[in-house]
């Protein structure tokens, strides 16, 4: 584990980020007010590595996303901050320039392939148009591209399955073909929305194992988004913990998962072995959002927005929390004391999951 | 109180005709489930658990009959379910209760929450309107939630509010047992662990028995007392939560367990060794055992004694040859890609190929002349002949026998009142597996 962990942190070092994503807000326009639904996001991704949003449904993680690559309505959504994709201000950009950048560039996985494949064409014709959308003069012919493509994903007989429809495949073939066709463009950027929340467990397995490989064989750069923490273990690289808009912890998968720093990232653990639930509190206005939730919560959180301050002794780490706690001359022990209870009830989780 | 459980079901069978034509002439049958049995005891947890499509959902809707079984028996509180008239009928819904995954489409959106939680006790005759309002308010304050939520509707609440609220629903005449069919699979992180927190409360204070319905093996790990494994109709491996999803004894079970993704970021990725993940057409289900199309410890027959390895490529070729095989476009593309690696000087064999690409035997000498009869039959053009050849010579008794459910005991279970778990698989009947030296469950471990 040290050793990869090295070299990839040297990698991560040396190249230069993909993708930046700086002070990030989407404020959507209610009938009596804003909702500011991302709030101050900050994110980078470096070529190759796979960097995981997590957090619960309507913490912001998917609108981050469709924000980054302009999805989102702007007659309903302000977006502000600054986005760069390889050097480009993608904010700034308009929809001519941002079409070519989607679907070329940056590709989407999404949850529900029944949704991305259109019924009444062939997924040979579908993988084709991504192929020529993007590629007027496309070589080799798109056709022998798209069956390279399904073979790609696993498909066994692509030759043949090219041209069957979408109700002829199986649940777990049909997202193959949606990330079949993510790719056919090459993109530098696959952001993958809950690719596997919709999947029955077995067929979740041989798609996490897809992924995989194809981040180890064609050094796919991929932005995750799920809620699934085990997801999370199995390919992050490095994760982006987000509370109802706003990131609250970040840093390298082992580090998180080892001790999750944040009072927030240690509920999410603990729901995963039943030992929390959600308040009925609304997240706070002011300060930091999980304030009116918090075990740990003192008056100055509800007043200012915490920074993210590093978890450990080491400054330098990038394994960070924005919780007062970390702050120097605050006592972190006391939040990092149930981290370790947490680490406990996760690791006899894991015990009882790996036990012969 | 009796020892009898609370709940019994005994080889319960829904079959659903496939008609065809104007006369709708019956031409075929979806087993969806096919001789099904488990018990629940009063206040137990039971997980009933499997992918989609093994007929999980159908067990719980023929158990309450909302779906009409076709075979089988329900005993529940000692009566026989199936031959209750309507006035029984009645009073057996009182007390077995359901609730849906989705909570959306659980309460009619004109109607408040009240109102609907409240129908259940009119309809079960409990005429006076202020204790009905009462026992809503109350019920609605166990699933943790304000009594005056009662007026509200359906959308002024979120997802796991509505699903607490459909359990007041359920909960509100009493039950004594409630089938839960994937409770909080629509939900997420604190607000299903709230939720499924909430069901175990329920259950300890009503003393309600509860089916919970889930393809989420850890879910079913956390929750429930029991549990039955279903796979294409069938129940595969039932018995103790703690025994059956830790020490699995049915290859399927542990190819469900394995295909779980660890919480631990450094463990080492674990996979199903499914051999293909292909579910079969459900009007025509394998014979014998309905796993075997999959089962990566399927059992070899008498007079052949392959290594595992081998053995699996014998069963790969079978498999591909009977299901899927393109005569000339997959010789072309077996010599393309499966020939040995000195394909530039000399002309690739087909039967080199085909040997590498599967990963074929020449040790066992029973296995090794019907190998090449039908390799040779193959190359010659006649796959009916190679296919045949492949059935006679390498049938296993998998696909022949359906395997009845057997006490099986595992050893190293630590604890002591483990209860014996009941598991259809022909590794544990000695009749059947003698030659086989190994068990699944050994191989397992031993990996």
């Amino acid at each position: 584990m040290t050793a990869s962990e090295t070299y990839s942190t040297l990698e991560v070092t040396m190249s230069k980020p993909l993708l930046t994503v700086e002070n990030l807000r989407a404020d959507i326009r209610m009938p009596d007010g804003v909702l500011s639904a991302v709030d101050g996001m900050d994110l980078t991704v470096t070529r190759g590595e796979t960097v995981c949003l997590v957090g619960e449904s309507g913490s912001g993680k998917s609108l981050t996303c469709d924000s980054i690559t302009g999805l989102v309505s702007s007659r309903k959504i302000d977006v502000s901050g600054s986005v760069r994709f390889d050097g480009e201000a993608l904010l700034e950009a308009d929809e001519a320039t941002l079409r070519t950048i989607r679907g070329n560039r940056i590709a989407y996985l999404f949850q529900n392939s029944h949704n991305a494949l259109d019924p009444v064409y062939s997924i040979g014709n579908q993988i084709v148009e991504a192929i020529t959308f993007h590629d007027d003069d496309p070589e080799p012919e798109p056709r022998e591209q798209a069956i390279e493509l399904l073979e790609t994903v696993g498909l066994s007989r692509p030759g043949e399955r090219v041209d069957s429809y979408p109700h002829e495949l199986s649940q777990g073939m049909r997202q193959r073909v949606a990330l079949a066709i993510a790719l056919a463009a090459d993109p530098d950027l696959l952001i993958a929305d809950e690719p596997t929340s919709a999947l029955d467990v077995t067929i979740q397995a041989r798609i996490l194992e897809l992924l995989e490989q194809l981040k180890r064989e064609r050094d796919l750069t991929v932005l995750l988004v799920t809620h699934d923490l085990r997801v999370v273990a199995r390919l992050a690289d490095r994760v982006v913990v987000m509370y109802a808009g706003q990131p609250v912890e970040r840093g390298p998968v082992d580090a998180v998962f080892e001790t999750p720093a944040h009072p927030y990232t240690q509920a999410l653990f603990d729901s995963f072995t039943g030992t929390t639930q959600k308040t009925h509190e609304q997240p706070a206005a002011t300060g930091c959002r999980f304030a009116s939730e918090c075990p740990h919560a003192v008056d100055d959180c509800r007043t200012e927005r915490p920074a993210f301050e590093a978890v450990g002794t080491d400054e330098t780490t990038s394994h960070q929390a924005a919780c007062i706690y970390y702050r120097d001359g605050r006592d972190r022990s006391k939040v990092l004391e149930r981290a370790t209870g947490v680490a406990t009830a996760a690791d006899s989780l894991l015990e009882v999951s790996d036990g012969e | 109180m009796s020892d009898e459980p609370l709940l019994s079901v005994t080889d319960l069978e829904k079959h659903y005709p496939i008609t065809e034509g104007l006369l709708r002439r019956q031409t075929g049958t979806v087993r969806a489930v096919d001789g099904v049995s488990f018990d629940v005891a009063r206040g137990e947890s039971v997980g009933l658990v499997g992918e989609s499509g093994c007929g999980k959902s159908t067990t719980a809707l023929s158990v309450l009959r909302l779906e009409e079984p076709t075979g089988g028996a329900v005993r529940f509180d000692g009566e026989d379910v199936l031959n209750y008239d309507d006035e029984e009928l009645r009073r057996f819904r009182r007390r077995a209760q359901l609730v849906l995954q989705d909570p959306d489409s659980a309460f009619n959106p004109r109607q408040t929450v009240g109102e609907a939680i409240e129908e259940p006790l009119r309809i079960h005759g409990l005429p006076n309107p202020e204790r009905r309002r009462h026992v809503v308010e109350d019920t609605i304050e166990h699933v943790g939630l304000p009594a005056d939520a009662a007026d509200g509707y359906p959308h002024e609440f979120s997802g796991g509010e509505r699903q607490r609220l459909a359990l007041a629903r359920a909960l509100v005449l009493n039950p004594d047992l409630l089938i839960a069919d994937e409770p909080v699979s629509a939900l997420d992180g604190r607000t299903k662990s709230g939720v499924l927190e909430l069901l175990a409360r329920v259950q300890s204070r009503f003393d309600v028995a509860i089916v919970l319905i889930s393809h989420d093996v850890d879910l079913v790990r956390r929750f429930c007392d029991r549990v039955a494994v279903m796979y294409l109709g069938r129940v595969v491996e039932r018995g103790a939560v703690e025994d059956v999803l830790t020490n699995p004894a049915h290859p399927y079970t542990q190819s469900l367990v394995e295909a779980v993704p660890s919480l631990d970021p450094t463990a080492v990725a674990s996979s199903p060794a499914l051999r293909t993940d292909e579910l079969p057409d459900a009007t025509d289900l394998p014979d014998g055992c309905r796993f075997h199309p999959r089962c990566p410890a399927v059992i070899q027959p008498e007079g052949i004694d392959l290594p595992h390895e081998e053995w699996l490529g014998v069963t790969a070729l079978r498999f591909r040859l009977a299901n899927e095989w393109g005569d000339e476009a997959d010789r072309r593309e077996l010599l393309e890609n499966g020939s040995t690696p000195s394909r530039e000087t000399t002309d690739p064999s087909f039967e080199t190929a085909l040997r590498n690409a599967f990963d074929l035997p020449e040790s066992d000498s029973t296995a090794e002349s019907t190998l090449e009869t039908a390799i040779n039959a193959l190359e010659s053009g006649s796959l009916e002949a190679a296919r045949r050849q492949l059935a006679d010579g390498f049938a296993s008794p998998c696909e022949e026998i359906s395997p009845a459910e057997l006490e099986v005991r595992v050893d190293g279970e630590s604890a002591t009142d483990a209860t014996t778990r009941l598991v259809a698989c022909h590794h544990y009947n000695d009749d059947i597996s003698s030659g086989e030296s190994s068990a699944p469950a050994e191989n397992h471990s031993s990996k």
